[in-house]
């Protein structure tokens, strides 16, 4: 991507993101493969504290049909990233909704689920989800690595950007993210009465793209990999749904990458 | 006339007739030796390798290649300098065919084989056979020279009737009819020239590197000379990227090294050839068939300058080196090279990386392990990008390596321009106070050395010697047919010839 604003305290992004979404895009082009490319389902993809918005905009534009929805905790990354998005995009899909768009919202809080009740929120307009994956590059950053960050990130950058909360081994951001996933990725129910109007190949494309996989790919420290496969693999109830597939190095060697399997919970659809 | 069967002729050196001439003077010699060849159709000669008699021979139909009987030499024949002959045998018949073209006579034996080959694919296809795709695929490939050929043949047999017509003329006395067709033979004998130039062109191996779409990797460099070196490396740089331009070409920097005084240590260039399209108006070498790499190919070897410094009165020489390399058009993804075989480092500060830090140093070196080419580059902000550009170089690089080491094997050491020029080779001498540049392998020299540098696309440096250098290639060619052709007779089996086809 060139010509990317970039605005303090909205962090810099780092060379290790540029790989997360080299990886997401030759997976994701993999899977769109198999469809031949006439027919291109849609795709909804979901870009966790998308900041300036890069990782969200690359997919864009490699995959001209996807639509993107980047949540961030900071208003100032809203701003920022669909002052890019316009940059980059032209913003535009054919039926002229933005394929870009960013949310003012933290992980936790983006969930039609009230927290205590388990019940659907009544007062505010439900969010629309049926994201086919996740992609998240969250603050991973262990609080007591913190203070020994460089000047230029220290002073310069958000910290509630880098820290990963205030558990010790800086996972909670990424617990948070996890915990979601399923309500995130579920299909969409009003996506299911179109498809029943639509004709026979989209409806057949939906319902292969129903029983396809979502994944969550995600940047992180390097202690974090293993941590989370532990974690993940001990099948918490909690969290069940969620799967531990991969790990992947960046290019200094490093565990930088997770990649996570969401199994569906919603029953097939019958043909 | 000359009663041939009763002399024993020791040496028959044949002159094919290209002008009319030869004609009225030695018509009657001519023809009763030309009869006494095809109605006797016996013996003619016993080859020794002395020259003793002569005798010219116009051209006819009934002598030519058509009838020659694909055989071996006989121990005693030989093949006279100008290859215009080749003596045949056929077990009882030893006879003489004569070249009745300026076409080498290895090029006409294939072209004729061609020929041949066509007609029996056309003769096939009628009669339904199985493999109709596989052979429609070859039909089509042989098609440009089998119609050329025929065309050619044509040609000569309207020539030989006519000259018949003028000998029947001549002998009733009738020498106006006789010079018309004579006149007449002269303006078709014109035309031949041409359709032998574009057979022998369409017999010969082509640069499938040549097309618009091959892209290309120059890259220049400082050789001796230190600052003067780097000067003028920057020169060339400027005027190949200008001229790369000019033509419509996408120039793209992978990776510049720049010295302080603005000269130019070393600049990796990516040509590629763009959307726009070249309007050219020149006749001659068409200049838009040719791709970026079919463009700067003869660009390739060691440039030499002599000029009098800036801060100095005394000419120096230096030199700087330039590689034209193809550019495969397979793109990153489908690389040719296995990821397993090269490896990625980046060169970052150590600590724990990711979030952790915020500069962007990205500078990327790939090594291929089997061949330990490596390329680096730091130019560009982004890793992903340093990555790409780094990656299109080794796989440039490599599969140039490989290609030559193919070559090697095949046992193909390839002279000259067919070789593609060794790198170390010095081309070109630039030489300012005469104010001329001198092509070594063309031997060609051209002055001006500002305009030639600062040219368009068909006036600059590179179009200027690309004909003469062309030709020289295409002579070579020819030249590496010929020695094929005694090789292969010499030979009995003829893969030497099968592995050379590409």
């Amino acid at each position: 991507l060139e010509n990317i604003q970039l605005r303090a305290p909205i962090l810099c992004p780092r060379p290790e993101t540029e790989e997360l979404v080299d990886w997401v895009v030759q997976d994701l082009r993999r899977e769109l493969g198999r469809y031949g490319g006439e027919e291109q389902p849609p795709l909804r993809l979901l870009d966790v504290g998308c900041g300036s918005g890069v990782i969200g905009l690359s997919l864009a534009k490699e995959f001209p049909h996807a639509e993107i929805v980047g949540i961030d905790s900071s208003e100032i990354a809203v701003e920022l990233s669909t002052e890019n998005a316009q940059l980059v995009l032209n913003n535009k899909s054919e039926s002229n909704a933005p394929r870009y768009q960013a949310l003012h919202v933290p992980a936790s809080h983006y969930t039609n689920v009230d927290a205590h009740a388990h019940t659907p929120h009544t007062s505010k307009e439900p969010y629309r989800f049926g994201f086919h994956h996740v992609i998240a590059n969250p603050p991973y950053i262990l609080p007591s690595d913190m203070k020994s960050l460089s000047p230029d990130v220290l002073n310069h950058e958000d910290h509630n950007a880098l820290c990963g909360g205030v558990s010790a081994d800086g996972l909670d951001i990424v617990r948070e993210i996890v915990a979601r996933l399923p309500e995130w990725t579920a299909s969409e129910p009003q996506a299911d009465a179109d498809a029943d109007t639509g004709d026979g190949i989209a409806a057949d494309i939906y319902t292969a793209r129903v029983h396809a996989n979502s994944y969550c790919y995600m940047e992180v420290d390097d202690s974090h990999p293993a941590l989370i496969q532990s974690w993940l693999d001990g099948t918490d109830e909690e969290f069940s749904g969620v799967q531990f597939v991969e790990s992947g190095k960046d290019l200094s060697g490093r565990d930088r990458f997770v990649k996570l399997l969401i199994a569906h919970k919603n029953p097939p659809r019958p043909a | 006339p000359f009663d041939l069967i009763n002399h024993d002729i020791t040496f028959i050196k044949l002159k094919a007739l290209m002008s009319a001439r030869y004609f009225s003077s030695k018509a009657t010699v001519a023809r009763s030796i030309s009869s006494k060849i095809i109605h006797k159709n016996e013996i003619f000669c016993n080859v020794r390798s002395k020259a003793s008699d002569f005798f010219t021979i116009p051209k006819s139909p009934n002598i030519c290649f058509r009838d020659y009987h694909a055989s071996h030499l006989l121990p005693s024949a030989s093949i006279s300098d100008d290859k215009k002959y080749s003596v045949i045998s056929n077990d009882d018949i030893l006879g003489v065919s004569f070249n009745t073209s300026s076409l080498p006579t290895s090029a006409l034996k294939r072209i004729s084989q061609t020929h041949e080959r066509h007609k029996l694919i056309l003769h096939k296809l009628q009669s339904d056979e199985k493999n109709a795709e596989q052979l429609g695929k070859e039909l089509s490939s042989l098609s440009q020279v089998a119609s050329l050929y025929g065309n050619l043949l044509s040609l000569n047999e309207e020539i030989t009737s006519l000259i018949e017509l003028a000998f029947d003329a001549a002998e009733s006395k009738d020498h106006r009819f006789a010079e018309e067709c004579e006149e007449e033979i002269a303006a078709l004998q014109s035309k031949i020239p041409s359709i032998e130039e574009s057979l022998i062109d369409s017999i010969l191996p082509k640069d499938e590197n040549d097309a618009p779409v091959v892209g290309c990797l120059i890259e220049i460099r400082s050789a001796s000379g230190g600052d003067e070196s780097s000067l003028f490396a920057n020169t060339l740089f400027d005027s190949y990227s200008r001229t790369a331009k000019l033509m419509g070409f996408s120039v793209e920097i992978m990776d510049l090294n720049e010295t302080e005084i603005g000269g130019v240590r070393e600049v990796i260039l990516s040509v590629t050839s763009g959307n726009g399209g070249y309007n050219s108006d020149s006749s001659g070498l068409d200049i838009k068939q040719f791709g970026p790499y079919g463009y700067f190919k003869y660009e390739s070897g060691v440039h030499r300058v002599q000029r009098v410094p800036v801060n100095d009165v005394r000419i120096q020489t230096s030199t700087a080196s330039v590689a034209v390399l193809p550019q495969s058009s397979v793109n990153s993804q489908n690389s040719a090279i296995p990821p397993s075989d090269l490896k990625i480092e980046v060169m970052r500060s150590s600590g724990a990386g990711g979030q952790h830090v915020n500069t962007t140093e990205s500078a990327v070196r790939i090594t291929h392990i089997p061949t330990k080419i490596s390329a680096s580059i730091q130019d560009e902000r982004s890793q992903h990008k340093n990555k790409a550009k780094a990656m299109k170089l080794i796989e440039t690089r490599v599969l140039a390596f490989y290609k030559e080491e193919e070559d090697r094997a095949l046992g193909e050491t390839k002279r000259g321009l067919m070789g593609g020029g060794t790198r170390s080779e010095r081309i070109r001498t630039y030489n300012y106070p005469q104010d001329r540049i001198s092509d070594h392998r063309c031997k060609q020299t051209m002055h001006g050395i500002d305009s030639l540098l600062m040219g368009s696309a068909e006036t600059g440096l590179v179009w200027t010697f690309a004909p003469h250098l062309r030709k020289l290639h295409r002579d070579e060619l020819i030249k590496d047919m010929e020695g094929d052709k005694i090789e292969n007779d010499n030979d009995e089996s003829g893969k030497g010839r099968k592995k050379r086809k590409k």
